[in-house]
């Protein structure tokens, strides 16, 4: 095993690496067999289009927005930066998990069905996401120079100092 | 470790990448006995014991399931500098692991995608979501060895070796990291208990991102499908109704609702467990299966074909194999909770048996026919 030059470690690609991926193969193969062979079920062309879709949604859009919403965290003082981006990423992970009960059309499938989405999901989303900003604010709010004086702080005057002086 | 936020680095891929395994893997294995259930092995008999098995499995499913979007998207992000290497292979094997990724995350992907939709009951997709989710959880699961054989060492490693013990030091960077796991943590938990209280009745409360409440019902139950819905209302009013007990039989049966209410013996707490992963037990009161067979003299028997007034679709009719056609608990329940079944859960009787999915819980039963 080498490092890459960015640190993080290479696999060394012995014969474990090529035993798992002939077992690995023979496994995708069967899926691939199951798949065609229900084409009727899978629908292998929109099944593909929707594949390269979620990877392309991901790559071009979920990663780069993340990236940018961390470096915009990043622009925020010292003792804002952590329990922001904390509240951030809970908030976007709960928003994205409940995003098909705004978008989608569930209830519109059984009309006269009560158990079919029965929350109402703009009340949950407030109920679950109040109080993580709540926590993770509050200890700020009440205490901003203690936080703001601490490692996060610190390193991000260091870097701005290095970003002036280079 | 230089560039990037301190959560693109080795240590925090290789933590997210156990969560993530394990998830997946519980995923995955829970899928499979779902499947094995509905679509009948000949080597394997599904038993009606432990009553709550399917519960937990089908539970587990949908938990691991949905956990997994955060944990797999955190995973994604702290490799997404590696996206964009050049060159993009430095050999066979290097091409061989990155060429596994398409399928891989794009199954990955995919398979929370369309689980995710199906349990909100939006179908954007033009395929069937069931055959389609089994199938790619297969190439999936393959892409996934392929990418274990180039990783598992590697994130061992990262977790274990001597280069692991300088990155997991005091410094800020690792502080930065540890925290950013943590969080990872909480947002994957929020999601994974409020998922949980669609499945465990004292959390219901905390359901609240769930697109179930194992209370939100007729009768304080879930329905997966009205009567109305299925167009079943006038059949199952109808007075000249009767269940009828064929097949491998000596003496079949022709019972009206009060012939059956004369037999409703039996009393049974039993779970209704959706493939959907929401669940809830209840209190049922009906005729037992068992009693019935010996009523009608049933021959040797391997299976009973159980079907609905309900003509069309998945749920017209369901198979109770011997050990469920025989469970002392297996009933064509009358009472729900201590009142007459509504009939959006199946009145004038439904299926209840022990260790069986939701979906085989044949409601509106017009027949029973042993075989």
């Amino acid at each position: 095993m080498t490092g890459a030059a960015d640190g993080s470690p290479r696999p060394a690609y012995g014969r474990g690496f090529w035993l798992a991926a002939a077992a690995g193969a023979l496994v995708m193969a069967f899926g691939g067999w199951g798949l065609l062979g229900h084409a009727e079920a899978t629908m292998p062309a929109a099944w593909a289009r929707w594949l390269a879709a979620a990877l392309l949604i991901h790559d071009l859009l979920l990663a780069p927005a993340l990236l940018a919403a961390g470096w915009l965290v990043g622009r925020l003082s010292g003792g804002w930066r952590a329990p922001v981006r904390a509240a951030l990423v809970v908030s976007a992970t709960v928003v994205l998990v409940t995003l098909p009960a705004f978008l989608g059309d569930g209830r519109a499938t059984q009309p006269g069905n009560t158990s079919v989405l029965p929350n109402q999901y703009g009340r949950s989303l407030a109920l679950v996401l109040a109080p993580v900003w709540t926590v993770a604010i509050l200890p700020i709010l009440r205490h901003p120079r203690t936080k703001g004086g601490r490692g996060a702080g610190r390193r991000l005057r260091r870097r701005e100092g290095r970003r002036r002086g280079g | 470790m230089t560039g990037g936020s301190p959560a693109q680095h080795p240590r925090a891929t290789a933590a997210l990448g156990v969560a993530l395994g394990v998830a997946f893997t519980v995923c995955f294995v829970t899928g499979l006995i779902s499947d094995l259930i509905q679509e009948p092995r000949a080597w394997l008999t599904w038993p009606a014991r432990p009553r709550d098995l399917y519960r937990w499995t089908q539970g587990a499913h949908l938990v691991s399931g949905v956990v997994s979007i955060p944990l797999l998207l955190a995973k994604l992000f702290t490799v997404s500098r590696k996206l964009w290497v050049w060159p993009p292979a430095r050999g066979l094997a290097h091409a061989v692991e990155r060429l596994a990724l398409v399928p891989l995350v794009g199954g990955s992907l995919l398979l929370l995608l369309t689980g995710l939709l199906n349990v909100f009951y939006w179908y954007p997709f033009p395929f069937s979501f069931t055959t389609t989710h089994y199938w790619t959880a297969w190439i999936t699961v393959g892409a996934l060895l392929v990418h274990l054989g180039a990783k598992l060492p590697v994130a061992g490693a990262a977790l274990r070796g001597p280069a692991a013990a300088a990155a997991g030091g005091q410094d800020v960077l690792a502080q930065d990291r540890r925290r950013f796991l943590a969080t990872v943590g909480v947002a994957a938990g929020i999601v994974g208990v409020s998922y949980l209280g669609s499945i465990v009745s004292p959390l219901r409360a905390l359901a609240v991102l769930a697109p179930r409440r194992s209370d939100a019902g007729p009768q304080g139950l879930p329905v997966n499908k009205t009567a109305d819905d299925v167009k079943v209302v006038e059949a199952a009013r109808d007075p000249a109704y009767r269940l009828q007990v064929i097949g491998a039989v000596d003496r079949p049966l022709h019972l009206g609702l009060a012939e059956l209410r004369a037999r409703a013996n039996r009393e049974a707490d039993l779970p209704i467990a959706c493939v959907e992963g929401w669940s809830v037990g209840a209190r049922w009161r009906g005729v037992p299966v068992r009693a019935l067979l010996a009523e009608a003299g049933a021959r040797p028997f391997t299976h009973v074909v159980v079907r609905s007034l309900q003509r069309q679709g998945p749920y017209a009719g369901s198979v109770l194999n011997r050990p469920h056609a025989m469970d002392p608990d297996t009933l064509l329940a009358l009472d729900l909770n201590g009142a007459p079944l509504h009939l959006d859960h199946g009145f004038p009787v439904r299926l209840i048996a022990p260790n069986n999915p939701g979906v085989m819980q044949t409601k509106w039963v017009r027949s029973l026919e042993v075989r």
